[in-house]
């Protein structure tokens, strides 16, 4: 099924970011036609399972990447991007790294908008760090924190969580969700990790060959944060039905 | 500890040049003993001569060496920036590159006499290249993963460059910086042998032409330990300045 043709598409919350597009790597089509439309003001999740063709798709939706095909509906200039890896660049201070999100700001702006976005992401002292000094999580907030200091409509990740250990990606997960609520962004985010698209999404679609196959519907089951049972048992539905569906296809 | 390491081989080859030339084994004038040497170059300096001579070799290094970096450095920048000049200017920069500067020497001399010109030609001949060619090869260093991340943060020119492409190529420029370093002193050194009236290279002929091999062995010395406590300098202003944001330079 592609998300096109979903009612959800046609929902006043749902924006449509991808319309039909395809790429190919040499002879290999990585996309065929793929649409997209996202949750707005919430998180959507891209599900799949690796080599699907997902960050390709991501990669377009952000204008790093040309389609070969189609059409893209995301202004660069309202997007950022959180990255697989932090992405920071080694020689520049954390105060540094984040400062080239908002590189025309007065500096007084500039150092406030620092100040709060790491206050935003639950970091401490941390601004005259290097990366290296950082772990993973406190470096994979930073790359957050940068993307969040641009103050985008979209925000673009690229299963940012993938690398960390499974304490700190709960928290981080934890957070996202908090920060999208609190912030107002319309998040697309990618991973191959179903719990995590469970956990976080509002929104999920499966990708397998280069297709979107099935579109799971935010309400009411994916849109609730809270941790009852009967939200529990509504996700454990849509895990059989992502799983059937995978498994069939 | 490390510091007597590093000089416990040079004071073992002063005791055997010590023994060899205190055996009578060979001419005193031929070999001249450590203690002749050290009492010439005392000699030498008291009288202002030796002094005299560093500071000229000093002067012509450090400008001729600047004036070599600055072009270098901005040459690399324009050629990486509009790669047809890479393309026009390949061939004469790579039949340049070949011809060793003291090769140059005659030619300068009949073109700009004696003087310091003809020396800041020959330092800048020799050092350009190292610094160009390990700068050019450092700022087409930019990952893919940083190009990327300057694309979606929306960087201007000017970010981009001082920010990712600068910094990128900071390895490959200490190393073209250094290895000209040494390659500029050696062959400054060279270059007042045949065409200078000042300067230690200078001091060495003159003394050859003197029959004075106990001056010869100071001015050889003095040019090793002036080359080999500047490149130490060097290393230590790089590593004071760059050890936290690139420690792999300073390693």
């Amino acid at each position: 099924m592609n998300a096109a043709s979903h009612p959800m598409t046609d929902n006043a919350d749902m924006t449509s970011v991808l319309e039909k597009i395809s790429k190919q790597f040499g002879s290999h089509t990585v996309l065929d036609g793929v649409s997209l439309s996202l949750a707005e003001n919430g998180i959507t999740c891209l599900l799949g399972p690796s080599g699907c063709g997902k960050s390709t798709l991501l990669r377009i939706a952000a204008s790093l990447l040309p389609a070969d095909g189609g059409s893209v509906h995301i202004d660069p200039r309202e997007a950022a991007m959180v990255f697989q890896e932090p992405r920071l660049l080694p020689w520049l201070t954390v105060e540094e790294n984040l400062s080239l999100a908002i590189q025309n700001a007065s500096p007084a702006d500039r150092a406030a908008g620092i100040r709060d976005v790491l206050s935003l992401v639950e970091l401490g002292d941390i601004a005259q760090l290097l990366p290296r000094e950082l772990s993973g999580g406190m470096a994979q907030r930073v790359g957050l924190a940068r993307a969040l200091l641009r103050r985008p409509r979209f925000l673009l990740m690229d299963e940012p969580f993938a690398a960390l250990d499974a304490i700190t990606r709960a928290a981080l997960q934890k957070m996202l969700v908090a920060l999208i609520a609190e912030q107002r962004v319309t998040c697309l985010f990618v991973t191959h990790d179903i719990n995590e698209a469970l956990l976080i999404a509002n929104h999920i679609y499966v990708t397998k060959n280069g297709t979107i196959m099935l579109d799971c519907a935010s309400t009411p089951e994916l849109a609730s944060t809270v941790p009852d049972e009967s939200a529990r048992c509504a996700r454990e539905n849509v895990r059989e039905r992502i799983l059937s569906y995978l498994q069939k296809t | 500890m490390p510091a007597l390491r590093t000089l416990l081989t040079p004071l073992l080859l002063v005791v055997y040049w010590q023994i060899i030339a205190g055996s009578g084994l060979v001419s005193n004038y031929l070999l001249p003993t450590p203690m002749t040497v050290l009492h010439s170059a005392l000699a030498m300096w008291q009288s202002g001569v030796l002094p005299e001579h560093i500071s000229a070799s000093l002067t012509r290094i450090v400008f001729g060496f600047s004036l070599s970096s600055v072009a270098g450095l901005l040459f690399a920048g324009l050629i990486t920036r509009f790669s047809p000049l890479n393309e026009l200017l390949a061939a004469p920069l790579a039949l340049l590159r070949m011809i060793p500067p003291l090769a140059m020497t005659p030619l300068l001399i009949l073109w700009l006499g004696i003087g310091s010109a003809t020396q800041y030609t020959i330092i800048i001949m020799a050092s350009f290249f190292p610094i160009f060619l390990n700068a050019r090869d450092g700022f087409c260093r930019v990952t893919e993963q940083h190009r990327e991340l300057a694309h979606s943060l929306n960087l201007s020119t000017w970010m981009y460059v001082s920010r990712i492409v600068v910094p990128s190529a900071v390895p490959s420029i200490v190393t073209g910086l250094r290895l000209a370093f040494g390659y500029s002193w050696r062959s400054l050194i060279g270059a007042e042998l045949i065409a200078a009236a000042s300067g230690l290279g200078y001091m060495v002929i003159n003394a050859q032409e003197m029959l004075r091999t106990d001056e010869v062995f100071v001015g050889i010395l003095v040019i090793g330990i002036i080359g080999w406590l500047l490149d130490a300098l060097f290393m230590q202003g790089i590593n004071r300045l760059l050890r936290r944001r690139f420690p792999e330079i300073a390693s």
